[in-house]
């Protein structure tokens, strides 16, 4: 699926009509200068040896060199991957809170005014395009209330922690600092608050669906029967078993997580691969273009398999 | 075949009809043709356009409010005719029956189409006639006349029916009024807008709202309530071509592979399937960085995003119903392959397309606008809340709220209402929880 993924990249990116190197560089270009420069970027080679050598590239961790700068695409791409991990981490852990938990209080209250107030606010944080949010929160938390900063990672006057993995906030833990820690927290609330609000409609219907059919079965009743309390029954018995369908999406949802992504780090100048598309997509950098999609294709994929692998390790009925 | 499905369809239509509705409908139209030819008669004076363009209009019109009534006349003859004969949609019970009767046994199509003509052919007359500073009186008239017909068509004629249905009907009611009054507004926008839209400071630049300024103006002194009223168009064009395209390619290649099953089948839904994994936005902005801006490219990069959603849920419907009894009986009468899909398979999946359709062009409506966020849009010189957004977003720091949050929540208004009309449509055909 990887394979058919990659092919398909390659196929839009670089089969279809429009030499990628001639639109780097828009208008006429002396074509000396262009032979060079493709011949730079092997781009002067048949496609089908292009494309041998873009899918072993890939398997390899090659994605190739940079239109803009001839620096390697791959090693621009960790440099900033950290950080689109981290707001991904972060909003999604916010969405699955927040989703589960409106989720479970609207199915609880079905049928009621709640209820239905909270699936209409599923269905709203659906239709806001999330970069609309983002203003919307950057406007009020940033300008008006002043409280949070509405954009970039962390403090310019102040040193950052010592790179280990890259995401500011792990990193200051590492080092042990606690106000670095802090601010990177800070910068952090509104990008993941924002993206975490747009994902969390789907999280707060599959709650709701599956807790409603949780609650009905027997060894629920059977709980309250018995005279367990209330919080219990819903959080341990009935939950614990609608969980699992939750799981599944957050794997499905983090195509969805990244594609957010984009538009929120470039709504909050948060210097992770989303802007960094996007400056590349300014300057026409196709190489890099291609190496991002890839990139996520890839990633998504993992997660998948990933998410597949523990569903199976949770639920002892399925065997890989 | 298709003169009993088109016969079965006109049925439907009319016998979902009552008389006080019709009645209405045939008030409204003809209030419209009234106002039609008060406005062709003040028009006419000013500029020296010929009778014969008006009364053809205005004959057009009266076609148009006829057609309920030709549609019963037809529908009469027919059901005396074939009393017993089934026709294709009454075959189908259950489930899908309330969709087919949601979907054509109401006027509602009518209406959009009727409303649609109306409103085209008062744009294009208003193009040749309105003067430069602004719309005229009568042709505000007209525009305020669509719309009640279309706001008493939908109350009149559908929310009894759909209300009897519980909420899904008032979601898909709520949905259709969201989007039928932003089609309008955008179809009449030259009438309704106070100011033309692209005129650069008709007031001071960012001004707050205020009486003259109902929502403020943009940074190049616009008007920001025109800019909005007109901005739909692109964004709606948009959509509608990418989901247009969708369907038309997700739909039959869904129907196809599945039917046709084996390899093929396997080949297209791991295509699909792998396209479907991707983060959508990404690949779209890949897509349309490539092809570069306007409509058609940017139409095209959302519609190859979204071309899995289809396929995959016709593909699954399709094995399900392809194993049904009658379609069985359907090949062992000796029907051809192509008849059984379009005639047997198709209605049946139509209400679920549907649904995706409508959820669908909620996505489109928001990937066409992340993508103008993100520089890969339109041209600059249209009227598209998706720039005044981008553009507004620059004025945050000076705390100019208005530029941002109407554009924006122009956005958000036509995404939920597509939303909801899939979201009911979804209920309606799941009733799994009504218990």
């Amino acid at each position: 699926m990887i394979f058919l993924l990659l092919s398909l990249v390659f196929l839009i990116l670089r089969v279809l009509p429009g030499d990628p190197a001639l639109l780097h560089f828009e208008k006429n270009v002396d074509p000396e200068a262009l032979a060079i420069f493709k011949h730079r970027l092997g781009l002067d080679k048949p496609i089908w040896q292009q494309y041998f050598e873009y899918l072993l590239g890939v398997f390899v961790g090659n994605l190739g060199l940079s239109m803009q700068d001839y620096q390697p695409v791959t090693s621009q791409i960790m440099s900033r991957f950290p950080a689109t991990l981290e707001l991904a981490i972060f909003s999604m852990t916010f969405a699955v809170i927040l989703g589960v938990f409106l989720g479970v209080k609207s199915s609880k209250n079905y049928d009621t005014v709640k209820d239905n107030s909270i699936r209409i606010l599923g269905v709203v944080t659906y239709a806001i395009p999330v970069f609309f949010l983002g203003m919307i929160m950057q406007m009020i938390f940033g300008i008006w209330l002043g409280v949070l900063p509405t954009g970039g990672r962390f403090d310019p006057r102040l040193d950052r922690p010592p790179t280990v993995t890259g995401m500011l906030t792990f990193d200051s833990i590492l080092h042990g600092d606690l106000y670095s820690f802090v601010t990177a927290v800070r910068y952090l609330i509104l990008p993941s608050i924002t993206l975490g609000t747009v994902l969390c409609g789907i999280f707060i219907r599959l709650t709701r669906t599956n807790m409603l059919e949780a609650l009905r079965t027997d060894f629920v009743v059977a709980a309250e029967a018995r005279g367990l309390p209330d919080g219990r029954i819903t959080y341990t018995y009935a939950l614990k078993n609608a969980f699992l369908p939750i799981l599944t999406m957050i794997g499905l949802q983090f195509a969805a997580l990244l594609a957010g992504a984009v538009l929120t780090e470039t709504t909050f100048s948060w210097e992770g691969l989303g802007t960094y598309l996007i400056q590349r997509i300014n300057h026409r950098d196709y190489t890099a273009i291609q190496g991002v999609v890839v990139f996520f294709g890839v990633l998504v994929a993992m997660v998948t398999l990933v998410i597949d692998v523990v569903y199976a390790y949770l639920d002892p009925r399925i065997r890989l | 075949m298709t003169q009993k499905l088109v016969k079965g369809v006109f049925l439907q239509v009319s016998s979902g009809t009552k008389g006080l509705p019709r009645s209405v409908l045939f008030l409204a139209g003809f209030v419209l043709i009234v106002l039609w030819i008060f406005i062709s008669v003040a028009v006419r004076s000013n500029s020296g356009i010929g009778v014969p363009f008006v009364t053809a209009t205005v004959g057009f019109g009266f076609a148009v409010m006829l057609i309920p009534a030709v549609l019963r006349f037809w529908s009469l003859k027919s059901s005396r005719e074939q009393q017993a004969a089934p026709t294709v949609s009454n075959t189908q019970d259950g489930q899908h029956g309330i969709v087919n009767r949601l979907l054509f046994g109401s006027k509602i199509p009518l209406a959009i189409l009727t409303a649609l003509v109306l409103a085209l052919v008062v744009q294009g007359l208003a193009s040749v006639f309105v003067p430069e500073h602004g719309p005229t009186l009568p042709l505000r008239l007209v525009g305020a006349g669509i719309a009640i017909y279309l706001i008493l068509t939908l109350v009149v004629d559908w929310y009894p029916r759909l209300h009897v249905r519980g909420s899904p009907g008032l979601l898909v009611t709520v949905g259709l009024a969201i989007v039928l009054s932003m089609l309008y507004m955008t179809l009449a926008s030259e009438f309704i807008v106070p100011y033309d839209p692209f005129t650069l400071e008709v007031g001071r630049s960012l001004e707050p709202p205020s009486l003259q300024f109902p929502l403020g103006t943009t940074f190049l002194g616009q008007d920001l309530l025109s800019r909005v009223l007109a901005g739909g168009a692109t964004m709606i064009q948009v959509a509608a071509l990418s989901v247009v395209v969708c369907f038309s390619i997700g739909v039959p290649l869904g129907l196809m592979a599945s039917y046709q099953g084996g390899a093929a089948d396997r080949i297209v839904s791991l295509v699909m399937d792998s396209l479907f994994a991707f983060p959508g936005l990404v690949l779209a902005i890949a897509i349309s960085a490539i092809l570069g801006p306007g409509v058609v490219n940017m139409a095209l990069a959302i519609a190859v995003v979204y071309i899995p959603s289809y396929f995959r849920v016709v593909r699954s419907q399709v094995l399900t119903i392809k194993e049904l009894p009658y379609v069985e009986a359907a090949v062992v009468m000796g029907a051809r392959n192509r008849e059984i899909l379009s005639s047997y398979i198709l209605p049946n999946v139509l209400p679920s397309a549907i649904v995706v359709l409508s959820i669908n062009f909620a996505d489109a409506v928001l990937t066409a606008a992340g993508l103008t966020f993100v520089g890969l849009g339109l041209p600059i010189d249209v009227a598209d809340w998706g720039w005044d957004l981008t553009f507004g977003w620059e004025q945050l720091l000076s705390q100019k709220w208005w530029v941002i949050t109407f554009p924006g929540l122009m956005i958000v208004f036509l995404a939920l209402g597509f939303t909801l009309v899939g979201e009911g449509f979804n209920e309606i055909l799941t009733p799994k929880l009504k218990e």
